[in-house]
């Protein structure tokens, strides 16, 4: 059983970014990185996995697929319970927020840039903690 | 019964000297001190009427003076007497004459060989007060009118039947462009394009024998020269009959315009603000995150200028639509109404 991160979003800087403050906050050393919503369905699809966990770094504003159209899409196979969306956004509208809580995948509504302390949190938060003993 | 003691004045035209004594005891048998003026011509008549016409109360008229007579008599004389009653004294041949002329203005006739003195008196004083109360009638009935006709709104009355106008008044065809007459010949549907034609037959079939129907609304119109104005309509039914309706159209188009310019400019604020949370933030929030990178982490030279570089971009982009948001507030300030 181990963790599986995936970054969705189409600026490439903030995937940079992202994957820097992973690896650096020890979230994660290889998260894996999609440009739109729909190469990371595709993917995420063919590679889901019931047994292991996945935290998914939703972007909303994307081209082809964006974030809440992805998310209608992994309902047809992928469960709550190890599929772990935090959406992540440049500027936070009420009503994404809304939206985002509702949504039985979203745990979390981060605003861009990602910092290495939010890294610490979701830590920390039960549904990822088992994978950082040493905290 | 004491007699009358207000000073009636009476032009009395009459030729016949002992007709007209007759005439003067009859009145005086009722009359405290009746003023009495006595022609014996058609022409003395025009000349007393033309003199001091408004002064009479009433005037008495023989129908066969030396020059004139009958019909032609009543029909000249009524033109000089306005609001004074006419009352004719005939004998039999005239009768006819006198009789029609009721119709016309006269206001009563009596046959000399029935004249007595409270006939006459009643004659007169009946026919005083008649003539009164017509006025005051009339006088109110001009009042209303004026009312709709000078009222600065424009105002119709509204056949319900045919859809036709019954009358408009002159702020109504100041403000469409139609003549009186050409209103009298048109539709109500006439004002209103095609597309708002259902909505008017769907009212109407609302009012239907709905004596209290009001009814306020928006619509567009159209004035003679087509152009289309927006008009807030509000009518009433104007008598119990439900057969015809008055209609006040304001003219609301300026207003309207103002409100769509708003509308419009609210859009484009819509948009600015939108902007600048959505697009601004995206470069701002990139910047953030290659800010803290560079100082907080061991990079290489080379990396360090990477980073700075990206740094560079994305404040270029901000720049960019820092100037988008500017160009859109311009557009705001020209497209602000004239008034």
């Amino acid at each position: 059983m181990s963790l599986n991160v995936l970054l969705v979003d189409d600026d490439e800087i903030f995937i940079l970014l992202s994957k820097k403050i992973m690896a650096r906050s020890d979230f994660h050393q290889s998260p894996l990185s999609f440009e739109n919503g729909q190469v990371a369905l595709q993917y995420f699809e063919e590679h889901y996995s019931s047994e292991d966990s996945h935290a998914i770094f939703l972007d909303i504003n994307m081209p082809v697929l964006n974030g809440w159209e992805f998310l209608n899409e992994i309902k047809r196979f992928a469960n709550p319970k190890n599929t772990f969306v935090i959406m992540v956004s440049s500027s936070t509208d009420q009503s994404d927020i809304d939206k985002a809580s509702s949504n039985a995948f979203v745990i979390q509504f981060l605003s861009k840039p990602l910092m290495p302390d939010q890294f610490m949190l979701l830590k920390k938060l039960p549904q990822f903690s088992q994978f950082y003993p040493a905290i | 019964m004491g007699k009358d003691n207000y000073s009636y004045n009476i032009l009395v035209i009459e030729d016949n000297p002992s007709d007209y004594f007759l005439i003067q005891e009859y009145l005086e048998e009722q009359m405290d001190l009746p003023l009495l003026e006595h022609v014996q011509t058609y022409r003395a008549a025009v000349k007393a009427l033309s003199a001091h016409g408004g002064l009479y109360d009433a005037i008495l008229l023989d129908l066969s003076l030396p020059d004139a007579n009958g019909e032609e008599l009543i029909q000249n004389i009524l033109e000089f007497t306005g609001k004074i009653p006419v009352i004719v004294l005939t004998g039999h041949t005239d009768l006819r004459y006198a009789v029609s002329s009721l119709a016309r203005g006269l206001a009563d006739y009596i046959l000399k060989e029935d004249l007595n003195s409270t006939m006459l008196y009643k004659s007169i004083i009946y026919n005083i007060e008649r003539y009164k109360y017509i006025e005051t009638i009339q006088d109110s009935k001009k009042r209303y009118s004026d009312l709709f006709h000078v009222c600065p709104i424009p105002m119709w009355v509204l056949d319900l039947a045919t859809l036709s106008f019954l009358d408009v008044n002159e702020a109504a065809i100041r403000n469409y462009g139609f003549s009186k007459e050409e209103f009298m010949n048109m539709s109500i549907l006439d004002l209103h394009p095609e597309d708002s034609i259902g909505d008017i037959e769907r009212i109407l079939k609302l009012s239907a024998g709905n004596e209290n129907f009001y009814f306020q609304g928006l619509f567009k119109q159209r004035k003679r020269n087509m152009e289309e104005i927006f008009v807030d309509i509000r009518s009433n039914m104007l008598s119990s009959n439900d057969k015809s309706a008055i209609i006040l159209s304001n003219d609301v188009t300026d207003r309207i315009q103002h409100t769509i310019t708003i509308e419009q400019q609210n859009e484009k604020l819509k948009e600015i603000a939108w902007l600048q949370s959505h697009v601004v933030r995206a470069p701002l929030a990139r910047m953030m995150g290659l800010i803290n990178l560079i100082l907080d982490a061991d990079l290489s030279k080379e990396e360090q200028k990477q980073y700075l570089l990206y740094t560079l971009n994305a404040a270029n982009e901000l720049d960019d639509i820092v100037k988008d948001v500017v160009n859109k507030s311009q557009e705001i300030k020209l497209n602000r109404p004239t008034q």
